[in-house]
């Protein structure tokens, strides 16, 4: 549905040239929930406007339904952007307009008749679960309220691809759900194709069944979520499923594991761990349900020198270790705080 | 009281002269209002347009216009309408009277109302105008449904601040021959020292300014859904 391939993206600066995405491969299959995750800075932005195509790439092909963007003309690309719905951090809609009036926007930019868009403007607010507030201004909205109507103008003209730039970051913990439910319920009655693009990783582990990580303007991991997180110290592993605070006297060797509980049960791998004997202690740990199954992570204060053989047995148990600093554990990949659309 | 009423109801200016300038300066300030919204609001749309982080940057333009809009504005509006009496002679045909009173006024109005559209047009948040192009919206669309739609109540206020400083502006014409109620407070009310006439004529203005902006405060605020 979506493909993307050596795609840079270079901003002239004051201070020389600033690569913003620098060789992005990619591909998202139809109907699939993909988050694209990364710090401040880390071109997940760039590369919402370049599929779009507010943003034209210096290099490389965008290619959504069959329809490559790059190198199509102004009119083209808006022919093309109908095909797309977007939903904004800020929601942006038209205060001036009503609840309705605002649904009814980009079907009056594709011509559509006045009864058509009536009917259809209908059919989007049942679909968000606001059909009673087409007449009210979003003034008079709740920010959650307002994100829903943001989605029903971003599929009014049943666009195959859904993008979300940020979706819940300006919402609370009950709304983000609800929003993401919401995302979740639409992608499986309507089969559409989503982008997330997130800082937050509970939004990933919510409603993405595909995660890719962008350092630099570069894809650092990519793939399922549940391959990511069971790769024992990725950073996406580490940042999804984040485990308590290390105790300030923990070692600074330590071996950490990741597992799906379906692959190994997490009674065995205590048991694994068990065995391990009184010198390798547990210093953190967590179970998390997650793309459908439960997820452990494990951290254990091996021994001086004696990680390897920790290493080799809880292997023999199934399991895939790695040997990290303390440092690394925590890794916070997704960076924190709010982001703009720019 | 009564020797108010009386003078004002007797005094041969007021009731022969007065209702006439009213109309006259109506006009003028109506007529010019018109010519400035015409010229004003595309030339406001078209300054934002071109600015570095409008819709269609265009550096030359936008130096250009900023160049003439500033000029026209930093003149005091007696020196410009002076200046213009050539231009107004060749427009017009004469220099006095209201109709040729509405060209230095709308040539002395329009630059201010231009930079009062540009700035409510530059306060509509661009999330607004990224969402509609990401919707497929042409510039068009953009400014027409985003931009000035989203401006309106502002655009309005604006309007109603221009209209109040053109009855101001129309007072000073009237002391170089454009007539209506300037002409008459200065002419009789100032020159011939007659006090009623002079307040009379005031009180006029005052009862006109405050209609524009009730009316125009009334319909920013039915516009208003933020």
């Amino acid at each position: 549905m979506i493909e993307l391939s050596a795609l840079r993206k270079v901003y002239p600066s004051a201070d020389g040239p600033v690569v913003a995405l620098d060789g992005i491969d990619l591909s998202v299959g139809r109907g699939v929930v993909h988050g694209i995750v990364g710090r401040s800075g880390a071109g997940k932005s760039t590369l919402i406007r370049c599929l779009t195509g507010l943003e034209q790439p210096t290099s490389g092909t965008v290619t959504v339904d069959g329809v490559t963007l790059t190198g199509l003309s102004e009119k083209q690309l808006r022919t093309a952007r109908r095909n797309m719905g977007m939903v904004f951090q800020h929601v942006n809609l038209l205060d001036s307009r009503t609840v309705a009036a605002n649904v009814a926007y980009p079907l009056e930019v594709a011509g559509v008749p006045r009864d058509r868009r009536r009917a259809r403007v209908a059919e989007l607010l049942d679909l968000v679960g606001l059909g009673h507030r087409g007449s009210a201004y979003p003034a008079q909205l709740s920010g959650g309220q307002k994100q829903r109507i943001g989605i029903a103008r971003a599929l009014a003209t049943e666009p195959a691809v859904l993008l979300c730039d940020e979706p819940t970051s300006a919402l609370d913990g009950e709304t983000t759900r609800q929003i993401l439910g919401l995302v979740r319920d639409l992608r499986d009655r309507l089969g559409i194709t989503v982008v997330v693009i997130t800082h937050e990783p509970s939004v990933v582990r919510e409603v993405c069944d595909e995660v890719t990580l962008l350092e630099h303007g570069r894809v650092v991991q990519s793939g399922p979520l549940t391959d990511v997180v069971t790769a024992t110290g990725s950073p996406l592993s580490r940042a999804l499923v984040p485990v308590p605070d290390l105790p300030p006297d923990a070692g600074r060797h330590l071996v950490e594991v990741t597992y799906a509980t379906d692959d190994v049960a997490t009674r065995d791998a205590f048991a694994a761990v068990a065995s391990l004997g009184d010198d390798v202690e547990v210093v953190s740990a967590t179970v998390e349900p997650l793309a459908g199954r439960r997820v452990g992570r494990l951290l254990l204060d091996a021994p001086r020198g004696g990680t390897d053989d920790v290493v080799a047995r809880l292997r023999t148990a199934g399991m895939d270790p790695v040997v990290t600093g303390r440092d690394g554990v925590g890794a916070d990949v997704v960076g924190t705080g709010t982001e703009g659309v720019a | 009281m009564d020797g108010f009423w009386s003078e004002l109801t007797s005094n041969r200016v007021i009731t022969q002269m007065l209702p006439e300038a009213t109309v006259e300066t109506l006009q003028m300030v109506g007529l010019s209002a018109l010519v400035t919204l015409v010229v004003g609001l595309p030339l406001g749309l078209l300054l934002r347009s071109v600015a570095p982080d409008g819709l269609t940057p265009n550096r030359t333009t936008s130096a250009v216009l900023g160049v003439v809009v500033n000029v026209l504005r930093a003149l005091p509006f007696i020196i410009l309408a002076v200046a213009l009496i050539p231009l107004t002679r060749a427009l017009v045909g004469t220099s006095l009277g209201w109709e040729a009173a509405v060209v230095p006024l709308s040539i002395g109005t329009i630059p201010f109302f231009a930079r009062l559209v540009e700035t409510a047009v530059r306060d509509v948040a661009p999330g607004k105008v990224e969402a509609a192009r990401v919707m497929g919206s042409s510039t068009a669309k953009v400014v027409s449904q985003v931009l000035v739609r989203e401006a309106l109540p502002s655009i309005v206020s604006a309007f109603t601040v221009t209209v109040i400083s053109l009855i101001g502006f129309s007072a000073m014409v009237g002391a170089i021959g454009a007539g209506g109620l300037g002409f008459l407070a200065i002419s009789y009310g100032y020159q011939r020292f007659d006090a009623t006439v002079l307040y009379t004529s005031v009180v006029v203005i005052v009862v006109l300014v405050t209609l524009v902006q009730v009316v125009g405060d009334a319909v920013a605020r039915r516009l208003d859904h933020r």
